[in-house]
């Protein structure tokens, strides 16, 4: 069953050995190995929060979790939330340690919000590292809103040191998928007008933890 | 000199009469081309924003060209490297030579997983293997998710662009379109229309057997796929379905993970003036133990399909550098102008110019390379620095020097340099001549301009006369 492609993969690498038996000379000689692509200007919580915001995303910041539990509260009473999925263990503590209740057996197919971790945050795209280790692979993406909690040392610059702490995180394997998720899901196909929430969340928000 | 053959003497064949027919007719239509500078002028509002975020852009451009050379040189070690990284992950790896060979793989897939539906990210390379024309005739129904994608599977044409596959229809086009084909009322908005496609693609995910996606980037390292996208149909189509395969030409290496953290903004602010796209995901196998969802079984095609001939052309082999960004097709005059559906192939515009001949077929295909006025702006934009234009003239001589050009132009041409060398012989003819000569031998320069006027006294009187006066 698996000549064919036996005998495929051998072609196309005897094709690629030939061809690369006549080099070509690296492009620019005087570019340095990795210039500074980018530059860290400022506090990594401001850039974030002002990064965050352009997206459309909706960034709160908690001085401790106990300001969470509140500003959650508020949230799901103002907007009428009662079906909030949740996947996680550490926030289903959380969540019992700040006495909000989780009505059981939510499907995600039909819940008002998911509610997450992250692996981090990135400061300078204003994106949330997410991982299929951590959170799975749907959850922050099938449901309406998406609502991520995070802390302050979960705060990096930009995406390598993203994927430095993914590795370092995980020495004997990195998680099946990661994913850079920088507000919400939107499109501009349709004569470039920018609509939000096409089939990701339609608002994503973040509250940032000060501590841990 | 070079345009003298710019508009159809050398183009022979079918495929390039039809290419010309259909340039000539969409050059002239004006609604066509108001709806291209509409959406191309939004384009390059938000791109100069998007590259504000480098520190120093041409610095990191070359470093990008120098990324892919070093991957592409060293292709055969990058893919053996990512095959044993990713399959060490439980994913299997195909090569495919071919698109056939493409297709009949997935098709044994479909058929071992008894697959009815599939849901598919946007990829240019499923378009090149045609792959859903072959699932139809399979009997499986499959979807296009990117929004885009939708709107031209609705109206059953192939891709206007490399990144914005609608660009060429008008927000009430679209309107109409979903009002005929899925029986909503005329005249929604943008907001309105992209609802109905959420509601009615949600369920296509979890019903799905199959997710097939492309790859903005394979990863030797880590042994991954990197898929950049906006909506979310990417993560939705490599998250519900039990299978996942994703479909990838040879060349889309990278040698690290962390090269990612350039490339990505890279592809971003090109592509479409963003810092980053809404979601980049980095999949490096199927669902592993301990996590709590994702497909049980992942397989990667590497698809050759003439890549490799372009690998051996040693001037040509940077074009395999392109990150398909599509700011070249932005870019370019000639694009503007005729449209992407003119060109008749996968990957319009510059960089399809360059490659299509190369892929397929020099002798069909390269009236492509003559379809370009060489302003060179498709070099100044690409973020890989493809020298593009000169790509297209590279191609140019090599059909000329396989004796491609036809019999009438090589004369024209031979007689050019006979007489242009040959000071009495132009001294001979005075202008009345030249214009006869040259407007008659070289008809298709004078098909779409004027007729050439070359001056009644020649260059040599004209020096005598000014010398004269001047001693």
């Amino acid at each position: 069953m698996y000549v064919k492609t036996l005998s495929s993969r051998e072609n196309i690498l005897k094709k690629i050995k030939q061809a690369l038996a006549k080099p070509v000379p690296l492009p620019f000689e005087e570019t340095s190995e990795s210039p500074a692509f980018f530059i860290n200007e400022g506090e990594l919580e401001l850039q974030f929060a002002e990064n965050f915001a352009a997206l459309q995303g909706r960034f709160s910041f908690c001085s401790d979790e106990a300001e969470l539990a509140q500003q959650l509260q508020t949230l799901f009473g103002t907007r009428q939330w009662k079906k909030l999925f949740v996947n996680e263990q550490n926030i289903r503590e959380l969540f019992a340690r700040q006495q909000i209740e989780l009505p059981p057996g939510i499907n995600l197919a039909d819940c008002d919000a998911s509610i997450t971790s992250c692996e981090c945050l990135i400061a300078r795209t204003g994106s949330m590292l997410l991982s299929s280790a951590q959170t799975g692979r749907t959850s922050s993406v099938y449901a309406p809103v998406h609502i991520c909690i995070a802390y302050t040392s979960q705060l990096v610059f930009d995406l390598k040191d993203g994927f430095e702490l993914i590795k370092r995180k995980y020495p004997s394997g990195i998680p099946s998928l990661i994913t850079f998720a920088s507000g919400p899901s939107r499109t501009a196909d349709i004569e470039k007008t920018l609509v939000t929430g096409v089939h990701g969340p339609k608002e994503v928000f973040c509250f940032l933890v000060e501590g841990r | 000199m070079t345009n003298f053959t710019a508009t159809g003497k050398i183009m022979s064949g079918k495929t390039a009469s039809t290419f010309i027919a259909k340039s000539t007719i969409k050059a002239s239509n004006l609604d066509h081309r108001r709806k291209i500078n509409f959406n191309i002028g939004k384009y390059n509002a938000v791109v100069p924003q998007g590259k504000t975020q480098f520190n120093d852009l041409m610095a990191v451009r070359e470093h990008a060209k120098n990324t892919k050379w070093n991957a592409v040189e060293h292709l055969d070690v990058m893919l053996e490297t990512f095959e044993k990284n990713i399959s060490a992950r439980g994913a299997k790896v195909i090569w495919a030579e071919t698109a056939e060979d493409a297709l009949k793989e997935i098709g044994k897939i479909c058929k071992e997983k008894n697959c009815k539906t599939i849901v598919k990210s946007k990829s240019m390379v499923t378009e090149e293997i045609h792959l859903n024309k072959f699932l139809e005739k399979q009997g499986i129904e499959s979807i296009e998710t990117d929004l885009g994608e939708y709107i031209q599977q609705l109206d059953n044409e192939p891709p206007y662009h490399i990144v914005t596959p609608a660009m060429h229809k008008s927000k009430e086009d679209i309107a109409k379109l979903f009002a005929e084909k899925l029986n909503v009322p005329d005249g929604l908005s943008p907001q309105q229309l992209t609802l109905i496609a959420r509601e009615k693609l949600r369920k296509k995910y979890t019903e799905a057997e199959i997710g097939i996606t492309g790859a903005n980037f394979i990863i030797a390292d880590t042994g991954s796929i990197s898929v950049t996208e906006n909506e979310g149909n990417g993560r939705l189509s490599s998250g519900f379905p039990k299978t996942h395969i994703v479909i990838t030409g040879i060349e889309k290496v990278l040698p690290s993970i962390n090269d990612l953290a350039l490339f990505l903004p890279l592809l971003a602010t090109f592509g479409t003036g963003q810092k980053l796209t809404v979601y980049n995901t980095i999949i490096s196998g199927p669902r592993q133990k301990n996590e709590i969802d994702g497909p049980e079984e992942m397989y990667v095609i590497l698809l050759d399909n003439g890549r490799t001939n372009l690998l051996a052309n040693d001037k040509a082999r940077e074009a395999l550098y392109c990150i398909r960004c599509g700011a070249c097709l932005n870019a370019c005059p000639v694009y503007k102008n005729i449209g992407g559906h003119s060109y008749g192939t996968t990957y319009s515009g510059p960089i399809g110019s360059v490659i299509t001949p190369q892929l397929r077929n020099l002798k069909e295909w390269k009236h492509l390379s003559y379809a370009s006025s060489l302003c060179g702006n498709c070099t100044e934009v690409c973020p890989v620095r493809i020298n593009l234009h000169e790509l297209l003239l590279e191609n140019r001589h090599e059909s000329v020097v396989e004796g491609d050009s036809p019999v009438s132009e090589r004369v024209a041409w031979k007689m050019w340099k006979v007489a242009s060398l040959n000071r009495s012989m132009m001294n001979m003819a005075n202008g009345n001549l030249k214009n006869k000569v040259v407007n008659t031998m070289f008809k298709a320069w004078t098909k779409h301009r004027a007729d050439l006027d070359f001056s009644q006294k020649t260059f040599n009187q004209m020096w005598k006369e000014e010398r004269g006066k001047n001693s």
